[in-house]
């Protein structure tokens, strides 16, 4: 569970520079769950780490697309396309 | 007013920036104030905590799935399409609250740690974090108010969501006002409600009451409605319903105990 949530937590943060929010934020969750789940039956660096850079993956992703109800998509997509412009 | 600031050349929405600030500010609370009044480890709040952002993630976008099903139902054909653009757009707040509880749950039977008492440390630290998300909603334009020409009306002019160019009543700045106001008063009683459920019913009534009140000054059509009013004054309705029924049959109890 360790090497599963640090390998989600690196993919996690790796694909925010690609503009992929939406599977950092689905692997972030995964591997958050994963890193407790291994920080609680045998605490390790590994776990740790994972759990940690999940962390910082939901809090990239987050960012991006959060956006409230009244927003309709409008800000996830116009701010996905304003990264992805910026990055370009 | 601000939707997008410029970090290193790179453009980031300021509602998810004020969330995250909402979430940190409101865990460094719960950890230096709240955590001392009960017996559970710093990593359990934390741990439980996130366990109940990503029930909140989760039940915040389905609340919004559900109150847009008849867009759904009345797109048959694109369903799939319809249902992408639902997966991208907005969350709702009612519904994160309650896939937040549920996924704080959910870690707290898994791991054998007090709901409750979960639930009573993070419940007050709630209307901080919603605050700043309430700011978040001024700075991108959306959950604007109804048009108003008077004191302290607010005219967007570069917003990615609300009209540019029209006054409106700055209900999203009157709401981050009222939730510091509830913050507060739940900071302050708080060592007298340690071990009781006094906090969240209190958090309950207040914000559902301010809840209500200020959907009636909101000015964008894109929420959901059932008959004559918005699905999130139905859901306060009920929160209320429920709390003064617990404060009923909690004070009858204490009667009847007493006698």
């Amino acid at each position: 569970m360790a090497v599963a949530s640090l390998v989600l937590g690196i993919v996690s943060v790796v694909v925010n520079f690609l503009g992929l929010f939406w599977v950092s934020l689905v692997t972030s969750i995964i591997g958050l769950i994963l890193g407790i789940m291994a920080r609680k039956k045998a605490p390790s660096g590994m776990a740790t780490a994972g759990f940690v850079l999940s962390i910082i993956g939901l809090v990239l992703s987050g960012i991006i697309i959060v956006a409230c109800v009244g927003s309709i998509g409008i800000i996830t997509n116009l701010g996905s396309d304003l990264i992805n412009n910026s990055l370009n | 007013m601000l939707p997008t600031i410029n970090l290193f050349g790179v453009l980031i929405p300021m509602y998810g920036v004020l969330v995250v600030i909402g979430i940190i500010v409101g865990l460094i609370i719960i950890m230096k104030f709240f955590a001392k009044h009960y017996n559970i480890s710093k990593e359990d709040i934390l741990h439980a905590l996130i366990f109940g952002i990503i029930g909140a993630i989760v039940g915040s976008k389905l609340l919004y799935i559900l109150t847009n099903v008849n867009v759904l139902i009345e797109n048959v054909g694109n369903i799939w399409q319809i249902l992408l653009s639902m997966v991208n757009g907005g969350f709702v707040f009612y519904g994160g609250l309650v896939g937040g509880v549920i996924g704080i749950f959910i870690y707290s039977k898994t791991y054998k740690v007090s709901f409750k008492e979960l639930i009573l440390l993070i419940v007050p630290a709630i209307p901080l974090m919603h605050a700043f998300g309430r700011i978040g909603c001024f700075c991108a334009g959306c959950c604007y108010g109804c048009e108003y020409n008077g004191f302290g009306a607010i005219t967007f002019m570069n917003s990615l969501v609300a009209p540019n160019g029209e006054p409106f009543f700055p209900v999203q700045i009157i709401e981050a006002i009222c939730n510091l106001i509830i913050f507060w008063i739940l900071f302050m009683t708080y060592k007298k409600c340690v071990g009781t459920n006094t906090s969240i019913i209190l958090y309950m009534i207040l914000y559902s009451v301010t809840r209500f009140v200020l959907e009636y000054f909101r000015g964008d059509v894109v929420r959901g409605r059932f008959l004559w009013l918005y699905t999130s004054q139905w859901i306060s309705l009920i929160i209320i319903g429920i709390s003064l029924a617990y404060l009923f049959l909690s004070n009858l109890y204490k009667k009847q105990k007493n006698n």
